[in-house]
């Protein structure tokens, strides 16, 4: 989508053709003459070459147009360079030598006007909206015989031609916007001969025979009333007018377009004065187009001199000395930047980050976006998401597809750096792309996110399994040092209770300095990694169970947290490991079947869960004993457990 | 990229070089006042005074057999006009030639077949003398004249636009009577700016416009120190009341002299084509100004 650059009439006058703007022919490349805004859906870069022909007498041919064009993102720049943009005129300029022979010679002008260079800027604000900007380069030459004594002694002064040449260049400078308010209706309104400044003056006598620079605007409509069929109006406030039709046919992966307009110019007869048509061919990589303009007035005479210099000239390719001409184009798209077949209409952050949940966010999305398929197929989008500060790279989540011209939701998953170490809750920036071939995005979008700190938990107990993973590395140092001080004791156990003694000698060694202090942070739970709470010496519930609990992984004994509900208002946490004894081996620890808990293992066999309330200081007989009545009162005997008031969670 | 694209691509580059052409210029015809410019000065050895008979009668009388001028002549300086009424007749005998010293035909001997009357006013016989060469003159017999200068002179007033009665009184048959119309007076003014110095003249000659189909502007340039009068060009334009000097014949002419003179004249003409009968009569309304150049 893009800009361009209008002056005078021209503005109205593509050489071709008048076509809506949402159509994607390439016909609009070099367009800046009727395409107010310079909307081009060019991806990359396009080239573009214009050659053709008046039908004057002689017919005469020449390049018209060449064109560059480059989109950055949302920036689209133009330039052009335009050598068959010429009008010329030839007359007789009143004035004539009497001869001495008394034969005539007469004075000829010659006047030519240029607009050799061009170039556009456009900014897409959005999908419906885009501003753009021009600048065109005029050149005017003024070239009048005259006559000049020449002297023969003293007072003897015959008379020779002298050609006087007064030239004046001139920039002209235009914006224009596009909107399209719905699929079916777009509105341009460009101004036009707003800014002009040239480059020298000139005499008087050659003043009024410049390009005249009314200022003016034009509004451009065009109404899709059927599918690829466009109708478009083109009214400029100086009362001139294009009225015309295109249509599109999809032939595999090319389009062939026609259209046709009517020309009303207010400087020129009948009122209707004359048709534009075009016919083209586009595909990926090529555009051709061939178009023409038929006027309905024999050009091929002479005109009146006072006209011409009362009405002067408005328009150097469309005005009422203009040719009938036909143009031939070719376009060329080079892609590198694919085209866009999806974008996002918003996007919504689902829930904040806790960064230590790092495969939280691989089962629930933490952002939602909402994405439209521009295409009239279907198209498999896959979404990429990256939070500044959470992850190096972004990371893909699942590919959606999305139906013709719909819109869908489309999840986001990600997976926080196991080394995330900031204490400070902070917003950061959670950036998101949609890709649909090819790593060139689509569209991108970017919202705010919270990340809290590292040891910031939600309070749900089945996310305190991440405190006891990532604390694994420095728990299993920890607990290999308490068993190997009790390695001879181990080594006189029978191998089916050497969970049981691992759990119980680790469980003593670790409660010995440890006290129990609630948690101090008023509004975010916090929580302790295990070597936090091993050096600060103390913890709540849940730093104490995490701590037990990966103490306990760490040498390879099975835990699970024992979420307690609403007990008492307060929600509490303490665990249970697996023993690995089996139900008949239960009486090697205790002959008190309330104490443990029967859970079945992977391959159904059933296993002794020992309750641990890991609050309870003293001595693991202690804590188990606190541990099995809490557990056997609320989850067994309460139902807690049916009730769903108490939950068991494991760790992995 | 496919063979076909580049052969396209070849075709299109050879025939966009081989097959420009400049476009064709769109003609245009000028309707508005044409200028014919004429150079008057063709032998530097005959420099020419103008005077009030601007007819040529003076110049080359082979070519008339019977003439009848009358003229209004106003010669405006810084804005004083001095205003000469002038009348003549001459009828010529084309049997009798009158040849110079090369034998070049120089003119025909008059006659003076009666009495001539302008507005009532009997004409005076003068010699009618004619210059063939440098300081060679010769008589060709007598012309009927009057002629007054700032209120000297003959009895009689050329009034422009208006109506001035000529009779002839033949000494052997009955008299000859008709009124020749006279064109408008000229009020003739200039607008000059610019100076020659900086190349930016600009020399616009203001008239009150008659649109008389007879009209030219003669271009003198004035030699003071000699006290002559060159004159340069004669210029057919329309009668609408403006000229504006072309700026190339301008800057040339102001680089060498100090002052330009302009001619303005309108004139009535009728010719009767009978044999030895054969009449032009001529009245013309002459302005003449002369414009200083800074």
């Amino acid at each position: 989508m893009f800009c361009s650059i209008n002056i005078w009439a021209q503005s109205s006058f593509g050489l071709n053709g008048l076509w809506n703007l949402a159509d994607k022919s390439t016909a609009l490349l070099n367009s800046l003459d009727n395409n107010p805004s310079n909307y081009i859906l060019l991806r990359d870069w396009g080239l573009s070459f214009s050659y053709g022909g008046e039908f004057s007498k002689p017919v005469a041919s020449n390049i018209y147009l060449i064109s560059l064009s480059k989109r950055f993102g949302n920036h689209t720049l133009t330039a052009r360079y335009t050598p068959g943009y010429e009008k010329e005129f030839l007359f007789s300029n009143g004035s004539s030598i009497i001869l001495e022979d008394s034969s005539f010679q007469s004075l000829n002008s010659r006047f030519t006007y240029n607009e050799l260079l061009g170039f556009g800027y456009a900014y897409k604000f959005s999908p419906k909206f885009s501003v753009g900007f021009s600048l065109r380069y005029f050149t005017q030459e003024f070239n009048n015989e005259t006559f000049k004594p020449v002297s023969v002694g003293d007072t003897l002064f015959f008379l020779e031609r002298e050609n006087l040449i007064e030239t004046t260049n001139f920039w002209k400078g235009d914006i224009g916007f596009s909107y399209f308010l719905n699929d079916w209706l777009s509105l341009s309104i460009a101004s036009i001969n707003l800014l002009n400044f040239g480059e020298q003056s000139i005499g008087e006598e050659n003043e009024q025979y410049e390009i005249r620079t009314d200022k003016a605007a034009s509004l451009r409509l065009s109404f899709i009333p059927f599918s690829q069929t466009s109708l478009n109006f083109l009214y400029e406030t100086n009362n001139s007018f294009q009225l015309g039709m295109n249509k599109i046919f999809n032939i595999y992966d090319s389009e062939i377009g026609l259209s046709i307009a009517a020309l009303h110019d207010k400087y020129q007869l009948p009122f209707i004065n004359g048709l534009l048509a075009g016919l083209t061919y586009s595909n990926d990589f090529l555009g051709i187009t061939l178009s023409g303009v038929k006027y309905f007035q024999n050009r091929n005479k002479s005109y009146s001199f006072s006209e011409f210099k009362e009405v002067g000239i408005n328009n150097l390719m469309n005005n009422k000395y203009s040719f009938n001409k036909a143009v031939l184009t070719f376009s060329f798209t080079l892609n590198t930047i694919q085209e866009r077949l999806v974008e996002f209409l918003s996007v919504d952050i689902a829930k904040e980050i806790y960064p230590t949940f790092f495969e939280a966010y691989i089962d629930s999305p933490f952002a939602y976006g909402r994405v439209v398929n521009l295409t009239d197929k279907s198209v498999s989008v896959k979404p990429l998401g990256m939070i500044e500060g959470i992850n190096n790279n972004y990371i893909q989540s699942p590919v959606v597809t999305i139906q013709p011209k719909d819109t869908a939701i489309v999840p986001f998953f990600t997976m926080p750096l196991d080394y995330y170490n900031k204490q400070k809750t902070e917003i950061s920036q959670a950036y998101f792309m949609l890709t649909t071939s090819g790593e060139e995005a689509d569209d991108k979008i970017q919202a705010p996110i919270l990340i809290n700190g590292v040891n910031s938990w939600d309070g749900r107990v089945r996310n305190l399994r991440y405190f006891i993973k990532k604390g694994i590395e420095y728990s299993m140092g920890y607990s290999k040092n308490i068993l190997s001080g009790k390695k001879n004791l181990l080594d006189t156990i029978v191998y089916s209770l050497s969970s049981f003694y691992k759990a119980k000698y680790i469980f003593n060694d670790f409660v010995k300095e440890l006290v129990y202090t609630s948690d101090p942070r008023a509004t975010t739970e916090y929580v302790q990694f295990p070597h936090e709470t091993i050096k600060l010496r103390g913890g709540d519930c849940d730093d104490l169970s995490v701590c037990y609990s990966s103490l306990l992984e760490s040498v390879g004994i099975e835990t699970a947290l024992v979420d307690y509900k609403n007990t008492d208002a307060i929600r509490h946490v303490n665990i249970l490991f697996n023993t690995k004894l089996t139900p008949d081996d239960a009486k090697l620890i205790t002959e008190n079947d309330t104490k443990y808990f029967i859970r079945k293992d992977e391959n159904g066999e059933d296993e002794i869960w020992i309750p641990v309330e890991t609050t309870s200081l003293t001595d693991f007989n202690s804590a188990w004993e606190f541990g099995a009545d809490k557990f056997f009162d609320e989850a067994i005997k309460n139902f807690g457990l049916a009730a769903g008031k108490v939950e068991i969670i494991d760790v992995y | 990229m496919k063979s076909p694209i580049k052969y396209l691509l070849l075709l299109v580059l050879l025939g966009s070089i081989f097959g420009c052409n400049n476009p064709q210029p769109t003609a245009l015809v000028e309707d508005e006042d044409p200028i014919e410019i004429e150079v008057i000065t063709k032998n530097p050895s005959e420099p020419t005074t103008f005077g009030v008979d601007s007819t040529g009668l003076s110049e080359n009388p082979v070519r008339f057999t019977n003439v009848i001028t009358v003229a209004g002549i106003k010669q405006t300086f810084k804005g004083i006009s001095l205003k000469t009424s002038f009348a003549q007749a001459a009828f010529f005998d084309k049997t009798k030639p009158v040849f110079g010293l090369s034998g070049k035909l120089i003119g025909y001997s008059t006659l003076t077949p009666g009495t001539i009357f302008f507005n009532n006013e009997e004409a005076k016989l003068r010699p009618f003398s004619v210059r063939y060469r440098v300081n060679k003159d010769t008589l060709l017999g007598l012309r009927y004249i009057l002629h007054k200068r700032a209120g000297f002179g003959d009895p009689f007033d050329f009034d422009f636009n208006s109506k001035i009665n000529f009779r002839y009184v033949p000494d052997i048959s009955s008299a000859v009577s008709f009124d020749i119309a006279t064109p408008p007076e000229i009020f003739l003014n200039y607008r000059l700016s610019g100076a020659k110095a900086n190349k930016n003249l600009n020399l616009l000659l203001e008239w009150n416009a008659g649109f008389i189909k007879n009209f030219e502007i003669l271009l003198s340039i004035i030699d003071e120190q000699r006290n002559i009068v060159f004159p340069l060009y004669k210029i057919k334009t329309v009668d609408d009341g403006k000229f504006k000097m072309p700026k190339k014949l301008l800057e040339e002419l102001s680089a060498r002299f100090d002052k330009i003179a302009f001619t303005l004249t309108r004139k009535f003409e009728k010719q009767q084509s009978n044999g030895t009968k054969e009449l032009f009569v001529v009245s013309q309304s002459i302005n003449s100004i002369s414009v200083d150049i800074p």
